[in-house]
């Protein structure tokens, strides 16, 4: 179905993507860094005053940062991705390539996927240097870890192109902002698990469960913390598989229409 | 010259008119963004973090929400600016007419903290229809809450200005969140007060008063919680004042620089 030539293009615009991305990685990785250190001072060195005494929040709240990230990482992909629609429209000579607009759009997840993945790399040495002894690196389980990592900047990845293709232009970005980005993260757990929420309400926390974050921030943290505290790792992974295959074939077929896609 | 002074003033009024008619026209959209911020807040920290331990409750985040707002807010109109700057450029209309170019972007900084002090004064409505009877102010000083609000907003609207003139393309917005707002913002005590820290590290504790979102959440909590918890009120009134006048000038004197203005 897809030629040889179909792959060699494929190819050819990830790594031209991964290539221009490199040229502006250390300033999102400095970013994130700078972001995760302060998230991590407030959360291991003062949240204790505030009765929170779990030795483990430092860890808690390390992963579920690293996690996050990539939901930061998306705006600067969507804005891209918009400014070029609204200014020169680069796009239109990349659908002129041999690569059918579909691997084209998913391309540009999985470059989007990458560049969340580059960018959140340091952010695990910075909170073992922050945590020190609190974050045991050998409680990891590594191959979760890479899979979990690998599997839900995949889906940052489609979900971009799900959000991008229903924003008009840059202008909403705020709104993106205030009313998807950050209630899907505020409410996916950046400072909760599951299982706590699901003590406070149980019918918010079934509700809760439409939204893929909640994956995201249990799998991670299911990794490296008492597994019993969160959601099963392989349903997480699953879950997540599950919303990049939707949002992936939702935003691309809504993005075909858009550019008038054959 | 007086008549000169008179045309400025004029013009310098017609446009604030303008931009608040904008801000008019959105209001809607902004106030929905708003609170979907101070409702998930509120929710999280009322009902989910004391499962944590956590023993502030939602008095505590309501009012800091409020200076989130205040300081948060004029990153919309950031957005704006920066994108005309770096595509139309319809600035530069503006700076042919009869008003001298400080007081142009003097009145940039008057029109962002509008918009900013108008979306921050509607967080404690907000708040209190989510919690009712959970929200107890007994140390509540209307005109202090008003006056830390108003002098917080200016202040962010003469950030505003630095910002604008630092930042070069829409693409750079997110290094400007992640790399400046955020920790400042983490920093600032939106989950702490600044004696917390300074009982766990005076020297940090110092060192973050050089950050004046300390002074805005001080203030804020100064003039609506019990004043034992913050720093005086008075203190931060007078040092909010002090900041204004460097980053006023810095910001100014930048976007001069940055716009070849006279």
């Amino acid at each position: 179905m897809h030629s040889k030539e179909t792959f060699t293009t494929f190819f050819a615009i990830l790594s031209k993507d991964i290539e221009i991305y490199n040229r502006r990685w250390i300033y999102r990785a400095i970013d994130a860094l700078v972001w995760v250190s302060c998230v991590l001072l407030v959360a291991y060195h003062i949240m204790p005053l505030f009765g929170i005494e779990n030795r483990q929040y430092g860890t808690f709240t390390l992963l579920g940062h690293l996690a996050v990230w990539g939901l930061l990482e998306m705006l600067t992909s969507i804005a891209v991705f918009l400014s070029d629609l609204q200014g020169d429209r680069t796009i239109s000579y990349y659908l002129s390539l041999p690569i059918s607009s579909s691997m084209l759009f998913i391309e540009q997840a999985c470059a989007s996927a990458y560049k969340s993945m580059a960018s959140s790399i340091l952010i695990l040495p910075i909170g073992k240097i922050i945590l020190g002894n609190d974050f045991n690196l050998s409680a990891i389980n590594w191959p979760y870890f890479i899979i979990a990592f690998f599997t839900l900047n995949m889906f940052y990845g489609f979900f971009t192109l799900f959000v991008t293709s229903y924003i008009p232009d840059l202008t909403t970005l705020t709104m993106v902002r205030s009313r998807i980005m950050f209630p899907l993260w505020f409410l996916g757990g950046c400072q909760f698990s599951w299982k706590m929420l699901y003590q406070v309400s149980p019918i918010a926390a079934y509700i809760n469960l439409c939204n893929p974050i909640v994956y995201i921030m249990d799998g991670i943290r299911s990794t490296a913390l008492p597994t019993d505290q969160y959601l099963p790792f392989w349903l997480c992974m699953s879950m997540l598989v599950l919303f990049s295959i939707i949002f992936g074939y939702l935003g691309i077929r809504k993005l075909k229409k858009r550019l008038d896609c054959i | 010259m007086f008549k000169n002074l008179s045309t400025q003033c004029n013009v310098f009024y017609r446009l604030l008119q303008r931009d608040l008619k904008v801000f008019a026209q959105n209001a809607l959209d902004n106030y929905i963004n708003t609170l979907c911020w101070v409702l998930l807040c509120l929710l999280v920290y009322q009902f989910i973090m004391p499962e944590l331990g956590w023993i502030h409750k939602g008095e505590f985040l309501l009012v800091n929400c409020v200076i989130s707002k205040s300081f948060f807010g004029i990153m919309d109109n950031v957005t704006a600016a920066v994108a005309d700057l770096d595509g139309n450029k319809s600035i530069n209309y503006d700076m042919t007419l009869p008003i001298s170019h400080t007081l142009l972007f003097v009145k940039i900084a008057i029109s962002n903290t509008i918009y900013a002090f108008l979306l921050a004064l509607m967080i404690i409505p907000a708040g209190k229809l989510v919690l009712w009877n959970h929200l107890h102010f007994p140390y509540f000083c209307f005109p202090k809450f008003i006056l830390i609000i108003t002098l917080s907003s200016l202040l962010a609207g003469f950030f505003s200005l630095f910002i604008i003139a630092i930042t070069k393309t829409v693409l750079q917005i997110e290094d400007v969140w992640g790399g400046i707002i955020f920790p400042m913002f983490c920093l600032g005590g939106f989950e702490f007060t600044w004696k917390t820290m300074y009982s766990i590290s005076p020297v940090l504790a110092y060192l973050d008063l050089c950050n004046p979102l300390v002074f805005m959440f001080e203030g804020m909590r100064a003039a609506t919680l019990d004043p034992a918890l913050s720093l005086p009120f008075w203190h931060c009134a007078g040092a909010l004042i002090l900041f204004m006048i460097p980053m006023g000038y810095t910001g100014i004197y930048l976007l001069k620089k940055r716009l070849d203005a006279i």
